[in-house]
């Protein structure tokens, strides 16, 4: 068995800012809400984007309002939870894990599922991989 | 009264703009199409062989012609590597001047029949043979055609100027596809001082290897992209907007810019400007043959057209490389929108296609980084690259 180092909030919330500076971390009752913008190539639009974090539990990301869009009204956009939530990561303990820093995973890879939303909405090809739900059944807890 | 003369186009100096901050982009989608619209290996390799063939015979130690010792070279995009991969229901052609010696006294006529009747002399050739107003066309199954243009030494001027007999006038036209091909490449080299040299030598002349479109010069692909937005804008319109012409522009009004959009931006500029000062239409000279007007096949109607391809080119790009806040607000789809309507749906959708399995590899190679505001871009391996992830969910 090997023992991490669950990173408290505070400084998951120190990461953020650290690296993206325009992002307003708060913390309410252990419950960490970093807000900030994406934008991943010049050429793409400037997201708002929010990461939801309570230690041992796993990240969430959302694109909140209408700013994500299916290609088709009450379309699926693909890799996502719900209209405004991607699914980053297979979440497992092999993908994420309390010691890793928001700020250099969940906050990237929400920049690159934006790149390939955008490739997506453009082409109607999903181009960035992942795994589909139902392939894999064995969905492991939050480390 | 007075009388309206036909003028030279002037050229007016563009302002100065700054650099979009979507050219990276852009050049690299231009990029891309560029690599789709050369020809595939096989339409190269066929085209030569067919030139080969043809000079052959032309040239042939038993031809009537071998007395006035023919050269034979290619002219055209061919030789300046403009080519476009035919689409649709046009065809790609092979420009061969066929140069014979110690015969500019001849009546043009004469000379014009006599490689028409060499031509005609054989068996296969024969049944693919057309005249027109300059050239003999032979016009070969699939889509591929070749023009043979008669043409006699101007001893008078030299430099690879010569005389080609006009059918319709029944004259001597004069031209200089060498000195045109000198001219398009000292554009170029806008860009770069590499010297690259185009080889013409030999009774038959190679024509020119095919280069790898990334290693193309600047220009070449910008007339490529004009030709191509042409083929698309016009279905044909070879007649209106002639690829002489677009070259002659395009080498022109290039300055040397480093970014492929913002040169064919500056291109379209310099156009729109020279075009905007005359309403009546004007004379495209040959940069190195000023007496030879490229655009005498244009009437009012014509030239109202190509002013209106010119028009919708010049928009198009603008909007992908300066959008309105508004369009800006739907990020690369409003780009890649305008990009397909002035390229070909299937080029861009492609050049995408690949701009994201680069990314991807990349990032398998862990040399992707996420910058402050989230720009993604590449770092050395391993210098704090993005971890490995699978996007999750249907």
């Amino acid at each position: 068995m090997i023992r991490i180092k669950t990173l408290g909030v505070r400084d998951q919330a120190a990461w953020v800012r650290c690296c993206f500076p325009t992002f307003q971390c708060t913390i309410d009752g252990g419950f960490l809400v970093c807000r900030g913008t994406l934008q991943p190539d010049p050429v793409n639009r400037v997201y708002a984007v929010e990461i939801h974090y309570r230690a041992g539990q796993w990240p969430k990301a959302f694109v909140p309002g209408n700013q994500l869009e299916p290609l088709v009204p009450e379309g699926k956009i693909p890799h996502t939870y719900g209209p405004t939530e991607p699914c980053l990561f297979y979440p497992s303990r092999s993908s994420w894990r309390s010691d890793m820093k928001l700020a250099h995973t969940v906050i990237p890879w929400l920049a690159l599922w934006l790149a390939f939303y955008e490739m997506w909405r453009a082409t109607g090809e999903w181009y960035g991989g992942g795994i589909t739900h139902g392939e894999s059944n064995e969905i492991e807890p939050a480390a | 009264m007075f009388v309206v003369r036909t003028t030279t186009l002037l050229i007016v100096e563009p302002e100065r703009k700054i650099v979009s901050p979507r050219s990276n982009w852009v050049d690299r989608q231009l990029n891309r199409v560029c690599v789709q619209l050369e020809l595939t290996a096989t339409q190269y390799k066929d085209a030569e062989q067919k030139y080969r063939a043809v000079g052959g015979w032309l040239s042939d130690i038993g031809s009537p012609l071998a007395i006035y010792e023919p050269e034979i070279y290619p002219q055209g995009s061919m030789l300046l590597g403009t080519t476009v991969r035919p689409q649709g229901r046009i065809e790609y052609d092979l420009d061969l001047v066929c140069q014979l010696h110690w015969c500019a006294n001849q009546p043009p006529m004469t000379i014009y029949d006599w490689v028409h009747d060499r031509i005609a002399g054989h068996e296969t050739y024969a049944a693919m043979l057309e005249k027109l107003k300059r050239c003999v066309r032979l016009n070969y199954a699939g889509d591929f055609h070749m023009d043979i243009l008669p043409a006699c030494p101007n001893d008078q001027i030299g430099n690879g100027s010569i005389v080609v007999p006009d059918c319709k006038l029944v004259c001597w036209m004069h031209t200089n596809p060498k000195g045109f091909a000198a001219w398009f490449f000292e554009q170029c080299r806008r860009q770069e001082s590499d010297e690259r040299r185009v080889m013409l030598k030999d009774s038959v002349a190679p024509i020119p290897s095919p280069v790898p479109s990334e290693f193309k010069y600047s220009l070449q692909r910008i007339v490529q992209l004009m030709k191509r937005h042409r083929d698309l804008y016009f279905h044909g319109g070879r007649d209106i907007a002639r690829s002489v012409i677009l070259t002659t522009l395009g080498g022109m009004f290039y300055r040397g810019e480093r970014s492929l959009s913002t040169a064919l931006d500056g291109v379209l500029d310099g156009i729109s400007a020279a075009l905007a000062i005359h309403t009546q239409v004007p004379r495209i000279e040959n940069p190195v043959h000023p007496s030879e007007n490229f655009a005498d096949t244009w009437d009012q109607e014509k030239y109202e057209k190509f002013k209106a391809y010119i028009g919708n080119f010049r928009r198009g790009l603008k909007s992908v490389l300066y959008p309105s806040a508004q369009d800006e607000q739907r990020g690369l789809e409003k780009s890649a929108g305008p990009l397909s309507e002035l390229f070909g749906e299937t080029e861009v959708k492609e050049a995408i296609r690949i701009e994201a399995s680069e990314m991807n590899r990349n990032r398998n190679q862990g040399k992707l980084s996420v910058g402050a505001t989230g720009l993604i871009g590449t770092v050395r391996s391993g210098a704090a690259s993005i971890p490995p992830n699978n996007f999750f969910g249907r």
